[in-house]
């Protein structure tokens, strides 16, 4: 390939999560650069022209983020959020695994623009071992270099970096629920107004969130210069790398970094080695289950924040789960409810008992009970949970994979309901209807 | 620019604060926005997404709860995209939702039943089996718990979190599995519980008490005023077959904010009694016997005519509770001072405490003046337990800003609120307010002009405070010096201020002299007679602050006898000295008084194993008790007269911020039972008076004719809200603020030693 990582550059490297290998890779340069030479406000429009957008999954802009802290707040945090829980997505994962010091240097960083002396990286409670362990090593490990703490690098820049693990919920990745949880409360999203971060965020206090990738590509960006970084990818809206993460009926799964703009066939053909033998591709989730399926007419789209709404979808956390012809949609789009029900945080009502419902109707037809006017029911319920009608966007995400299969997989749910079994040779989950009966 | 906002909700133009949010906008605008979650005391959280409106140039529907308004802004609540989406969350709601109306409490008065029919779609397309829970489960002894029925609105755990500011509820589980639940191994034991229930906007929370009592149709509401403390909250009676179903809040913004504590909810079960006595009774050699009024009140009058005449009105007694209306205690003082001719007379047992010396002897401020103060002290006042809903007041003062500091050596409910907290050692209580009248002093932190224009008598302060210094109270009182520091800096520098302070404080001697360097420090700080900087005596009995008013102890002023009625008792005028409730008890005991009259008094409850006091009370030679329910002095008396609750009757109640705020009839008192006053004044007329009040408002009007505090007042003026006294007769204004007025009379420094201070 000819294309040279950026942010994965450490993966694989061994004992890429100790310091001085770090540092004997250039860690830590960019750090010194930006406290030294530069000042924050430097930094914000540095990151604002390299034209680096969230990569959370809602692609806005970092600088701009960075610049809707108020300046001359006497309180503001950086929080890092690494709670990679979308299904299909674990580029986050490999990341903080071998690389920990790259993101603890672009929080740094980040901090330093903001003029936080607080910061937060917010890690999933599931990926304790070993990754958050590790994590919590660097950052002593930082703090021992003096990069983090008092006087940092002797620039009269201090700042305190908390590991904070969470408890293990999907929501928890959204930045307010996420705020919510690092306070101590259930995490239950804040409606937005008022509680945008950079406003209202952390303790009330302003707040940028941002995601692990994000942040990790900050450093580069100190060293080399935002043009540089604006020659990249798909500019001039969408520079800069992604790291995809490929699964499913995929010769080669894994994590590559790519150029944003990459088509999805070299995406799945090039780097992901194309389909099992004799298997022809069906469709994939292109950001995780929570965006709208993709299929074999979508090959030659854009991957990035801008080609992909164009075509009904979003690049969100960039996790392709791969299906091929041996795949039963409704069985697969089944198995994506039971998430989301799962995972609703139960604050609106439509998140709540819609998604549930959801899975419940497709546990029928997906299991020889469904009716003819299941599926305008399906689009229906989508549409009353979906559309900017709940607190956080999970209403929304658990329709995403039902409409659109619904749209381009219609007759595979005729099938269903008609014939009372699946078109393909998918065997339906023996399993018993979800139902809530407590004591 | 001005501070409002031009909106046009529906088609109708409406100028709203900026700031609003778009439910109240509409609310203003004559247009009904259907909510769930949303309650104007809450923080919007836009959970139950009922509220959606369009707003022109903003895409898709928003919720009302959570946009505030801003100007020109073009609403729409009717748009077909907010209909669509209404209909679809009521769906969801009703999904799940066991439509168990016909037995459920809530039925008939259910916001879900309500906005279903107002808004919801015609038919549930929902054929799975519903949610199914145990139901119900008790969270409490009082509160019952139907998750089916719960539409997880939060109000619950939103009230309880920010407004009572215990986090006595939760919630567990996710998705359609949530419930709301209590903390694990605990009960719904917060001391306001009882609001969830009200706030449930469906019959999830329902009360132990009330559950299948009624239905909403066939009760029979009245006002009312919580009798249990002196807050004096506003509630309505609700009533069916005679007895009360449930007491809910009736908001008065004023005094309760609209929340009631547990207590007060809860605790009418007296009311509803078997036991009540609904018959008068006369003694007939060892019992008791049923009589009717007129034989009952004639041997009353008999006992007491003859102890007077045989030993004088010297040896004459009465006793009455602080909780009975104006106009019973009213009655009762002139009974005893111009009838029988005795200044035996209290409305306590216990000594009385050393109070302010500023007059009158009421709190200088307002309950919802509390709001706007920036610091408050709150000195060796437990409010959680005394006057429990204006803990809530203090803790929302808290939440709009103010620094409490909490003097207890214990750690009252409010310490957690505080932004400091003094502990003082037990009994040194004094030494610590002493030694921050020295520090304000020393610190040059004294309002002088205040003090200069409004004060007398600071040189003398000075001097005895000279020797506090924070040195000495902090290792006398163990509470370090910066703290100290700290609190009285907040004091003279973060005004408004307000003192709030126990008034039975001042019944020990550390606390008595706190009080009085209560005062001082109001004085010094020049916090006083304005909204925010008061001083507040806190009064316990929900009339006690009527029983100080109307004279109702002796050694005190009390109201001139009126002329017209009062002639003719042969007792004319106030007799001198009296004994004051204790010094009664112990005359009791050393067998020196002959007759007593307890009006909703039982000494031998307060002190069951006091042998002396029972004796005495069985030496009496007469003995009337007039209450509502048996107690162990009736075994003993000479005549039983009952009485009627609060609820069966009308009369008024000062609550501890001067508010007169009246009682209604919402039931008859049970079988021949009656009020208080009627009581009295029959009793009276058997003595042979004249006494002539046709109704509880002609001695109200009396009451208002001779007490110069509640001139200008008439059960008209006085209202469902009430009015705190003094009443501006010729601007009609009620006096949110005592000592607002400079006036002439200077306010004096505490003028003596402390030891003598006594007023009582
Ligand atoms: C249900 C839900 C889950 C989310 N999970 C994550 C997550 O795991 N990681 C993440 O970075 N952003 C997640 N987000 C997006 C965040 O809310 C937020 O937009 C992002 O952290 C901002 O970072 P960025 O600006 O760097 O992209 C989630 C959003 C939603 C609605
Ligand atoms: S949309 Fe779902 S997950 Fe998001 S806040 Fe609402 S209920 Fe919670």
């Amino acid at each position: 390939m000819p294309f040279e990582p950026i942010i994965t550059g450490n993966v694989g490297v061994p004992n890429a999560w100790e310091i001085d290998v770090y540092e004997s890779r250039g860690g830590y340069r960019a750090l010194a650069k930006a406290l030294r030479e530069h000042q924050p406000e430097e930094l914000v429009d540095l990151v604002s022209k390299s034209g680096l957008r969230g990569r959370g999954g809602a692609g806005f802009p970092a600088g701009r983020k960075w610049s809707l802290i108020p300046k001359g707040a006497p309180e503001v945090y950086m929080v890092c959020n690494a709670d990679e829980s979308e299904p299909g997505s674990f580029s986050n994962h490999e990341l903080l695994d071998w690389d920990p010091h790259s993101l603890i240097e672009g929080v740094i960083i980040g901090s330093y623009a903001i003029r936080a002396r607080v910061a937060f990286i917010y890690m999933r409670g599931e990926f304790w071992k070993p990754t958050g362990q590790r994590m919590e090593a660097a950052i002593a490990q930082a703090y021992a270099r003096g990069y983090l703490g008092r006087d940092i690098l002797g620039t009269g820049y201090n700042l305190d970096l908390h590991l904070f693990i969470g408890a293990g919920a999907y929501v928890c990745g959204e930045e307010t629920a996420l705020l919510e949880s690092i306070e101590g409360n259930r995490p239950m999203p804040r409606p937005r107004p008022p509680y945008f971060p950079p406003s209202i965020g952390l303790y009330g206090k302003p707040t940028a969130v941002n995601n692990v990738e994000t942040l990790a590509n900050v450093p580069h960006i100190v060293l080399n210069g935002a043009e540089w970084y604006t020659r990249l990818g798909n500019p001039p809206r969408n520079p800069g790398t992604k790291v995809f993460s490929l699964s499913g009926l995929i010769k080669r799964p894994g994590n590559y970094e790519a150029p944003l703009g990459i088509t999805l066939r070299e995406l799945l053909f090039g780097y992901g080695g194309g389909m099992l033998d004799g298997r022809t591709f069906k469709a994939v989730t292109p950001g995780g289950t929570s965006t709208p399926l993709l299929t074999a007419e979508h090959l030659d789209v854009r991957m990035d924040y801008d080609s992909l709404p164009a075509v009904g979808t979003y690049l969100g956390s960039t996790g392709l789960i791969v299906m091929d012809d041996t795949v039963c949609i409704p069985c697969a789009v089944y198995h994506m409810s039971k998430f989301y029900q799962h995972e609703s945080c139960g604050k609106c009502t439509p998140c709540r008992e819609g998604t549930s419902w959801i899975n419940a109707i497709l546990y029928r037809i997906t299991h020889g009970q469904g009716r003819e006017e299941d599926m305008p029911l399906l689009l229906d319920l989508s549409d009353n949970m979906g559309g900017r009608k709940t607190v956080c966007a999970l209403g929304d995400f658990a329709g995403f994979p039902v409409t659109s299969s619904i749209k381009y997989f219609r007759q595979e749910y005729e099938y269903h309901i008609r014939y009372g079994r699946c078109p393909t040779s998918c065997q339906p989950a023996e399993e018993r209807q979800w139902t809530i009966s407590q004591p | 620019m001005d501070n409002l906002a031009t909106v046009t909700i529906d088609g109708r133009v409406v100028k709203v604060p900026r700031g609003m949010n778009l439910v109240e906008a509409a609310r203003l605008a004559g247009v009904e926005i259907p909510v769930f979650c949303y309650h104007s005391k809450l923080k919007p959280v836009g959970a139950c997404r009922m509220c959606y409106v369009a707003i022109e140039k903003v895409p898709g529907v928003v919720t009302a709860c959570t946009t505030t308004v801003t100007d020109g802004m073009v609403v729409n609540t009717k748009d077909p995209r907010v209909v669509k989406a209404q209909q679809g969350v009521l769906e969801f709601l009703l999904a799940n939702h066991p439509l168990d109306c016909p037995v459920c409490d809530r039925g008939g008065e259910c916001p879900l039943q309500n906005n279903t029919f107002g808004y919801g779609g015609p038919v549930s397309r929902y054929v799975e089996p519903k949610r199914h829970f145990a139901k119900p489960i008790p969270l409490s002894r009082r509160i019952l718990l139907d998750r089916e029925r719960c539409i997880l609105c939060y109000r619950c755990v939103r009230f309880q979190k920010e407004i009572a500011g215990d986090e006595t509820l939760t919630v567990i589980n996710r998705g359609a599995r949530v419930e709301i639940a209590t903390l694990p191994g605990r009960e719904f034991d917060s001391p306001f519980s009882g609001n969830t229930i009200e706030l449930c906007p469906v019959g999830a929370l329902t009360s132990a008490l009330y559950r299948f009592k009624a239905r909403p149709w066939d009760i029979r509401s009245s006002p009312s005023l919580c009798d249990q403390c002196s807050v004096g909250c506003n509630v309505r009676v609700d009533t069916r077959n005679r007895q009360i179903v449930r007491l809910l809040s009736r908001e008065n913004a004023a005094v309760d904010d609209g929340w009631l504590c547990d207590r007060g909810r809860f605790g009418y079960e007296f009311a509803n009694h078997p036991d009540r006595l609904t018959q008068p009774q006369v003694r007939e050699g060892t019992r008791l016997r049923a009589a009717e009024w007129e034989e009952a009140l004639y041997q009353a009058a008999q006992g007491l005519r003859q102890v007077v005449s045989q030993r004088g009105p010297g040896t004459v007694g009465v006793l009455v509770s602080p909780r009975l209306a104006n106009e019973d205690l009213y009655l009762a003082q002139r009974l005893a001072r111009a009838v029988i001719g005795t200044s035996n007379l209290d409305y306590r047992l216990t000594p009385h405490p050393t109070v302010s010396p500023l007059r009158p002897d009421a709190a200088s401020g307002s309950i919802v003046g509390l709001e706007k103060a920036r610091t408050i002290l709150i000195l060796g006042a437990d409010p959680l337990n005394h006057q429990p809903v204006l803990d809530l007041r203090l803790k929302k003062a808290a939440s709009l800003g103010a620094r409490l500091i909490v003097v207890d050596e214990k750690q009252t409910d409010l310490a957690a609120f505080a932004r400091l907290w003094l502990r003082p050692r037990s009994g040194s209580l004094d030494t610590l307010a002493r030694g921050l009248v020295h520090l304000i002093l020393a610190n040059g932190q004294v309002n002088q002009e205040f003090v200069d224009r409004r004060t007398e008598g600071i040189d003398a302060l000075r001097a005895r405070v000279a020797d506090d210094t924070p040195e000495r109270v902090a290792a006398s009182t163990g509470v370090p010096a910066p703290l100290l520091e700290q609190a009285a800096t907040l004091l003279a520098t973060n005004g408004p201020a307000s003192i709030v302070y126990d008034r039975d404080l001042g019944a020990s001697d550390d606390g008595a002299a706190a009080v009085l360097a209560a005062t001082d420090l109001a004085l010094l700080t020049g916090n006083i007679g304005r909204d925010g900087a008061g001083l507040y005596p806190l009064v316990r009995a929900a009339n006690e602050q009527g029983a100080l008013d109307l004279g109702l102890m002796p050694r005190r002023p009390s109201p001139p006898t009126p002329s017209p009625t009062g002639g003719e008792g042969g007792h004319a005028g106030c007799p001198a000295g009296g004994m004051t409730g204790a010094e009664m008890l112990d005359a009791l005991r050393a067998g020196q008084l002959k007759a007593l009259y307890l009006l909703g008094v039982d000494p031998l409850r307060e002190l069951p194993d006091d042998r002396a006091l029972r004796d005495g009370l069985t030496g009496l030679t007469t003995l009337i008790v007039q209450d509502i329910l048996p107690g162990p002095a009736q075994e003993l008396a000479t005549v039983v007269l009952p009485g009627a609750a609060f609820h069966e009757r009308e009369g008024t109640l000062t609550n501890l911020e001067r508010r007169v705020q009246r009682l209604w009839p919402a039931l008859k008192p049970p079988g021949k039972a009656r009020p208080d006053w009627q009581i009295i004044h029959d009793l009276a007329r058997a003595l042979g008076t004249s006494f002539d009040y046709a109704q509880a408002s002609d001695v109200f009007a009396e009451i208002a004719s001779v007490v110069p505090t509640y001139r200008g007042l008439t059960y008209g003026k006085v209202g469902l809200k009430g009015v705190q006294w003094p009443l501006d007769v010729a601007s009609g204004q009620e006096a949110g603020s005592l000592y607002e007025d400079p006036g002439d009379t200077r306010l004096a420094f505490t003028p003596v030693a402390p030891s003598t201070a006594r007023i009582v």
